[in-house]
């Protein structure tokens, strides 16, 4: 199957929903005739609110969709590409329906959760777009795990080596193997570095050490340079491949709560407006 | 010295198996490098850890360089081997066991603590996902969905319910009344908008007529009976068309719909009317219809059409020549005179219409009430017949009595059958006739007065019989003026607002009117001038049909008499 991105799914049928949807409430919107004016009590107002509401529950729901293996409702890039655009029409719907007034309420608390649920939602369109051909590039045949492996199978190899080697080239080793971390706290994931990598500390070390040694030794230490080298070389790629998956999923530590605080907001906006009416 | 180094590995089930080996020389190396006689492979330890050697009759270890022991648990760098010590060089434990036969020692060497397996060792350092990590997406989300709902569902309502609450909560810079209010009050309202229940008094319905009525009780309804403001407006709610929190602007409606969904097709709608259809100013507005009274109640007006121009006219009783009045320096009271139009219409405190045009302030300096100006500059009162009688009487019977010499006044005989005050007591007689003689001259003025000279200038005059006097004796009547406060009293007209104009840019012909009946109201084609319908159309006013007429019409029968009364018919 040809590969497809969400945006372009089902040649945009998605985007066309989205954009009728969009001109339909901004033409009703022009058109509209209300006694009071815009806002959101009118007929139209409430018809967009409710369209809104009805639009946000069903975009939440896809959180629940997207971990329903076993469903057959369309397929998941669908559902996604349906998430994105419609999310997207949300913003007009909603801006109209509140017929662009705004104040220190409920009402406006909820519009500006939406509208940053939204907004965070484009970053995860652009993450979705972009980072998973990275991990892919940067992982190639492997996986975190493979790579993981890889790495400890070096190091093992490394210390049989420096076992005969002096005790600077020996700690460096045993560091490196013992101290070097892949990922980490969110923000060690995110920036993809390690300030005092074990690993690249001993690259370096073992660089110094080995001019000193001589016959024998200096031999034993070139292997184990290589070696060292080689594993630098993994550790970077592990960590480029945890930094581009951290960006991949950042969103959504802000995308799923601020969905579920909208919910709530939601519903506080509707109880407070029928409560009131 | 002999040495026996006893290797001691642990099988599957944790069994102690030993390999032993014997070795001999002056000293030992003890270190990881291949040299080492007691070689330990492990990097924690160093290439040549210690050394062992005989002194000082013992046999002892030694640490090489910076290495470090523990010997019996504590750091030493040095160590005598005894049967029974133990020394920890690095993760090694080396037992020093009762020496067999041909040895000098023997130690028993053991790994006490292997290196952790190193794919393991990596795995549980690294972190590899976010989800690794502090970072949750389940704490935020319910700590924010529980906050947000206990802010703006729970407290309000608790608010709303609890008065010692709200007490509480007004000191917030947002109060949870405040948190739900969707836009600002009308400034009428907001003296009491604080507390949402004071318009909204039932929770999840909607606010009812009668919490509006409770204030505006004496608003008055559209229709002239109660019967058919209930039957024309039955189930229309107060908010219908007051809308509040949408500030001030808002609070009434304001587009065409409000009038037009009846008044378009009201001849269809209602056949009794006498109004005309109507929608849009710009486009279906009918020609203005004047209000004219006539008579005889203060209350009997006509409507009608102002292209009628025979039937437009007013029948006010007031005699008035715009034009004359209006030429360049006419003679006045004091002089040469040019009059304006705010001469005589002075606007009211509110500047939106005018002070009534009166006789003692605007007329009367130039139409003196002088009945013998040749003699005197007395005038007759303005409004009574009988004052006026009653003036012309006093003076003239003052000028004989008094025997005042006035050469002007013809008193022909009386004036010599009297006797001067000072020359002694007149009879009753002589009184008498003198006084019929006052009134005689009185009445003769009179008809001078009122119906050639002064009164018919202005005034219709005429004689009525009087019943209790004389056959043929009369006396005058001057019928009584009844000058339009307003010809468009259906409308607001604000002159105030339209005070940048020129009188006569909307009340053209007043300036050519001869009579008193013409009525100088502009024609709606003037006021198109300026004003648009609703559609905004280039340099014009939009206005919709509240910006002249009101809903509420003053007089009708208040809107509180509606609750009572059934809903409308479909």
């Amino acid at each position: 199957m040809r590969h497809q991105s969400l945006l372009a799914y089902a040649r945009y049928r998605w985007a066309k929903i989205a954009v009728v949807v969009v001109g339909a409430a901004i033409a009703a919107y022009a058109f509209d005739r209300s006694p009071h004016g815009h806002y959101g009590g009118s007929p139209l107002g409430y018809t967009l609110g409710t369209i809104g509401a009805l639009l946000i529950v069903w975009l939440t729901w896809f959180g629940v969709r997207k971990r329903r293996y076993s469903s057959t409702s369309s397929t998941l890039l669908g559902w996604l590409s349906a998430h994105v655009y419609l999310g997207v029409s949300l913003i007009v719907i909603a801006t109209l329906h509140a017929a662009f007034e705004v104040g220190w309420n409920v009402h406006t608390l909820t519009y500006v959760l939406m509208l940053a649920v939204i907004l965070s939602g484009f970053y995860g369109v652009y993450a979705y777009l972009r980072y998973p051909s990275g991990i892919t590039d940067v992982l190639g045949d492997d996986t975190q795990e493979s790579l993981l492996l890889k790495i400890s199978d070096l190091d093992r190899q490394m210390r049989a080596l420096a076992l005969s080697l002096p005790d600077a080239v020996n700690k460096l080793v045993l560091a490196s193997a013992q101290e070097t971390r892949i990922g980490g706290g969110f923000r060690a994931q995110l920036s993809g570095r390690d300030r005092n990598c074990p690993t690249t500390a001993a690259v370096t070390g073992l660089q110094a050490v080995g001019r000193t040694l001589r016959g024998h030794e200096a031999r034993i230490s070139q292997q184990l340079y290589a070696l060292m080298v080689r594993k630098q070389e993994l550790v970077g790629r592990a960590r480029r491949a945890v930094k581009l998956k951290a960006r991949l999923d950042i969103w959504l530590y802000i995308h799923v709560p601020l969905t579920i605080a909208l919910l709530a907001a939601l519903g506080a906006h509707i109880v407070s407006v029928f409560y009131y009416w | 010295m002999k040495l026996l180094i006893v290797m001691v590995t642990r099988n599957r089930k944790g069994k102690a198996v030993r390999t032993a080996r014997m070795i001999e020389g002056d000293s030992f190396a003890v270190g990881r490098g291949t040299q080492c006689a007691v070689y330990l492979p492990d990097p924690r330890v160093a290439l040549e850890h210690a050394t062992i050697y005989r002194g000082d009759g013992a046999i002892r270890l030694m640490a090489v360089g910076a290495a470090t022991l523990l010997v019996d648990g504590r750091p030493d760098p040095e160590a005598t081997l005894v049967p029974g010590s133990l020394v920890e060089v690095g993760p090694y434990a080396l037992t020093v066991e009762a020496p067999p036969t041909g040895a000098d020692l023997a130690l028993a060497v053991e790994l006490l603590r292997p290196l952790p397996d190193d794919l393991a060792e990596i795995k549980s350092r690294s972190r590899l996902s976010l989800a690794a990590t502090w970072l949750s997406k389940r704490v935020p989300a319910w700590t924010l969905a529980i906050l947000l709902l206990l802010l703006f569902v729970a407290l309000p309502i608790i608010n709303a319910s609890m008065p010692t609450m709200r007490a509480m909560t007004a000191r917030l810079p947002v109060t949870p009344d405040q948190s739900w209010s969707p836009g600002p009050l009308a400034s009428g309202h907001e003296g009491f908008g604080h507390d949402c229940s004071k318009c909204h008094e039932l929770p999840f319905v909607r606010v009812l007529d009668r919490t509006c009525l409770g204030c505006h009780q004496k608003i008055p309804g559209h229709a002239p009976t109660s019967a058919l403001e209930a039957d024309l407006f039955g189930g229309t709610r107060c908010a219908s068309c007051h809308a509040d929190h949408k500030g001030d602007d808002g609070l009434v409606r304001a587009d065409v719909g409000l009038c037009a969904d009846c008044h378009r097709d009201l001849k269809r709608r209602f056949p009794e009317t006498k109004l005309a259809n109507a929608s849009d100013f710009a486009k279906a507005h009918p020609e203005f219809k004047l209000t004219l009274w006539r008579g005889p109640g203060d209350n009997d007006n006509v409507r009608i059409a102002q292209e009628d121009k025979a039937n437009a006219v007013e029948k006010s009783h007031l005699k008035f020549p715009h034009d004359v009045h209006l030429k360049q320096s006419i003679r006045g009271g004091k002089g040469r005179v040019t009059l304006t139009c705010r001469s005589c219409h002075a606007p009211d405190a509110s500047g939106r219409a005018f002070e009534p045009v009166v006789m003692k302030t605007h007329c009367i300096e130039c139409h003196t009430l002088e009945f013998e100006p040749a003699v005197t500059t007395r005038q007759v009162p303005h409004g009574s017949v009988d004052d006026v009688m009653t003036t012309m009487q006093e003076f003239y019977a003052s000028i004989v009595l008094n025997a005042v010499p006035v050469d002007r006044v013809d008193t022909g005989e009386i004036r010599r059958a009297i006797p001067n005050p000072a020359t002694g007591p007149i009879t009753d007689d002589q009184r008498q006739r003198a006084l019929a003689f006052a009134k005689g001259k009185a009445e003769k003025v009179a008809q001078d007065l009122f119906e050639a000279r002064v009164c018919i200038v202005c005034h219709e005059v005429v004689r009525t019989p009087v019943a209790t006097g004389k056959p043929g004796s009369f006396t005058f009547d001057v019928t009584k003026v009844h000058p339009a406060a307003s010809f468009l009293p259906k409308s607001r007209f604000d002159h105030d607002k339209h005070r940048t104009y020129e009188c006569k840019e909307c009340h053209e012909s007043v300036v050519t009117s001869k009579t008193s009946a013409d009525v100088a109201i502009p024609p709606i084609a003037t006021c198109r001038k300026c004003h648009a319908g609703a559609a905004p159309e280039p340099n014009k006013v939009d206005s919709t049909c509240i910006a002249c007429h009101g809903f509420h019409l003053p007089g009708h029968p208040p809107m509180g008499t509606r609750a009572v009364l059934p809903v409308r018919r479909s």
